[in-house]
């Protein structure tokens, strides 16, 4: 008998099951110099990150949504992150979380694949993350409770991030529908550990997550850098 | 045990001793039919040098074959303990209660030594014709691809693989696994695998033909089994979660049934209809969830169906997988995925190779396929069905030997 069993060419399905990844970026002009440089250094470092992962590249699919005293999404929808080239940033205006969180509202209606048993491949639960630096505009709270009321109730990982002292821990709670983290500081050094934090639980996430979960719990994130605090 | 009936496949860990084997392939024959399973671990299990989850066992007895795959849960770092004591307890509730015999269902899969079966790597006339040679290139073999995925030179490394094969030579079915260095192997001189799973508890019923209750108290005993089993341990069956599919078929009438709790696939293959899937169950509707045997309320969740003999009979080959394999051969496109999968797969395991080679080779494809995205572990057992004239086998048990 042969000692290397014959190749066998069988028919696989085509399609890749995506891990969509939203991240909402508080550009507000609360952001200007130092802080918005090092996002926008930060989003390239997280995207060369992910892409180094053979998993991870593969497999998730990247959106950026921009707020201040409006909302706009960066990205065409959800896009490969191979494909993923870092737009410019600005800082200025105020904080309208609402419409952000609108958006991705509307991008979680229209680009997320839902599952249908011997149809297309559905994509994994989405994971969001929110940056911000400052308390957001009000009328926030309707448009989160959007998320929740979602027929689907598919979203359950919305990781806020509050950055530098002007945060209030108990309204980044409130926002979120998972982890919540501080920032102290705003400088290059902490956000970039911010977007390596954030690269290492995505590629984390993408590799667990074809692990069969029998509970559905929220994704479960590594240990953060010493300079981002867990608010529990 | 008689020369006609067989255990095959993944052997039930004593928890905390382990040994559970990263790749496994076995095969076994009874009358017309041909059953070659296969289960390799995980590309994303490999990366992490944890464990393959996955479990498969297959039985005989009587007239009947039953088939048990099981699915760890991945989040839960003992959840093998379950699905490879699952499998077991699972294939030999249902073959008891169909032929009203024990011990069977109460037999541990073969040890070293003992219960009829012996462990050998080197090559008898019959059984699994392979050298201790040739198992190592096998072995190295099935990670292939491990440069490309960036794992080490550890992946490749592997304790001597073990072959079980029966002792009686006119018995035709064996097992053969290997495990990495890199997962530790526990003494084998743990403690005796037999397990109390209940025979206080449990009379011996007379064969009953009431298939769909069959497969329900299987489950339930099932169950139970493992309640038993995590608590001789100090653990709670939370600990140790999986999915579980069933599927036994009797090999002169043709007459199946199947159940199943969680994700995977029962399947077959026919001329007129091409691939089907015969098994609905329910699904949490979230990727990533599934139900699982271990849960408070998994009798909502457990589906179980039959398939007459008048049916039945026109199925060419079944199919038993882990959702490692199902989810890369059913969603579209193309729109007939999964039809193109089970003819290829049935074609490639009915070229004229003698079964341990089919079954190794089918190990080898799910060791080393390449899919985005697909790195769980994966785990598929085939029954074929042979129709022609020299597939018939002498009811009386002693298969004619196959054309080499």
């Amino acid at each position: 008998m042969p000692e290397q069993p014959v190749e066998m060419n069988v028919t696989l399905s085509e399609g890749t099951r995506r891990l969509p990844v939203y991240l909402l970026l508080d550009c507000s002009s609360s952001m200007t110099g130092t802080p918005i440089e090092a996002v926008k250094a930060g989003v390239d470092r997280f995207a060369q990150e992910v892409r180094s992962d053979a998993y991870a590249a593969e497999a998730v699919h990247f959106a950026l949504i921009a707020f201040d005293s409006g909302a706009r999404m960066l990205t065409e929808g959800l896009e490969s992150i191979e494909s993923f080239q870092p737009p410019d940033l600005r800082a200025s205006g105020t904080t309208n979380l609402a419409q952000a969180l609108e958006l991705l509202n509307e991008s979680l209606d229209r680009d997320i694949r839902q599952s249908v048993t011997g149809g297309e491949i559905g994509d994994w639960k989405p994971l969001v993350f929110i940056l911000t630096d400052a308390w957001p505009d009000s009328g926030w709270e309707a448009s989160r409770q959007k998320l929740l009321d979602r027929t689907n109730r598919r979203l359950l990982n919305v990781i806020t991030v509050g950055c530098g002292p002007n945060v209030n821990a108990e309204q980044l709670k409130a926002i979120s529908l998972g982890a919540t983290f501080h920032m102290e500081n705003q400088d290059e050094q902490s956000y970039r550990e911010f977007f390596d934090y954030m690269s290492q639980s995505v590629q984390r996430v993408s590799t667990r997550a074809g692990e069969a979960d029998a509970g559905g719990s929220a994704v479960d994130m590594p240990k953060p850098p010493d300079g981002i605090q867990y608010i529990p | 045990m008689r020369s006609d009936e067989f255990v095959i496949g993944d052997r039930p860990l004593d928890y905390p001793a382990d040994g559970h084997p990263d790749w496994s392939a076995a095969y076994g024959v009874m009358r017309r039919y041909t059953v070659l399973g296969a289960s390799a671990v995980g590309q994303q299990h490999l990366r992490r040098s944890s464990p393959r989850d996955d479990a498969f066992c297959a039985r005989s007895a009587g007239e009947w074959l039953g088939i048990a795959v099981a699915d760890g849960v991945g989040s839960q770092r003992l959840s093998r303990y379950g699905a490879c004591f699952a499998v077991d307890a699972l294939c030999g509730e249902m073959l008891r209660r169909l032929t009203g015999s024990s011990p069977l269902g109460l037999t541990p899969l073969p040890r070293d030594e003992g219960d009829g079966y012996r462990r050998q790597a080197t090559v008898p006339s019959t059984g699994m014709r392979h050298t201790r040679r040739s198992l190592r290139r096998l072995g190295r073999s099935l990670t292939r691809g491990a440069p490309r995925m960036g794992l080490g030179p550890a992946a490749s490394e592997f304790h001597p693989p073990r072959v079980y094969t029966p002792a009686d030579p006119a018995s035709a079915a064996g097992t053969v696994t290997w495990l990495r260095q890199t997962v530790d192997e526990a003494s084998s001189s743990a403690a005796d695998g037999r397990d109390d799973v209940g025979e206080g508890q449990h009379n011996m019923p007379p064969p009953d033909h009431e298939l769909a209750t069959i497969m329900n108290e299987a489950f339930r005993y099932t169950r139970g089994a493992l309640d038993r089993f995590a608590e001789g341990r100090s653990l709670t069956v939370r600990d140790i979660p999986c999915t579980l599919l069933g599927f036994v078929l009797n090999t002169k009438t043709s007459e199946c049934a199947m159940g199943q709790i969680g994700d995977g696939l029962i399947g077959a293959l026919t001329a007129s209809e091409g691939a089907l899937r015969l098994l609905h169950a329910p699904r949490p509707g979230e990727p990533g969830e599934t139900y699982v045997v271990t849960q408070d309320d998994w009798a909502d969740y457990l589906a179980v169906d039959l398939l007459p003999s008048a049916q039945a009979r026109k199925v060419n080959t079944f199919f038993v997988m882990t959702d490692g394999v199902e989810e890369d051969c059913t969603h579209t496109p193309p729109p007939d995925v999964f039809d193109q999968f089970a003819r290829g797969i049935d074609r490639y395991m009915r070229e004229a190779h003698p079964p341990e080679q089919n079954a190794t080779r089918l190990l080898h494809y799910l060791a080393n396929y390449t899919k985005p995205g697909s790195g769980d572990d994966r785990t598929l057992a085939v029954v074929l069905r042979d129709d022609s004239e020299g597939g018939s086998r002498d009811d009386e048990g002693a298969p004619e030997p196959r054309p080499g």
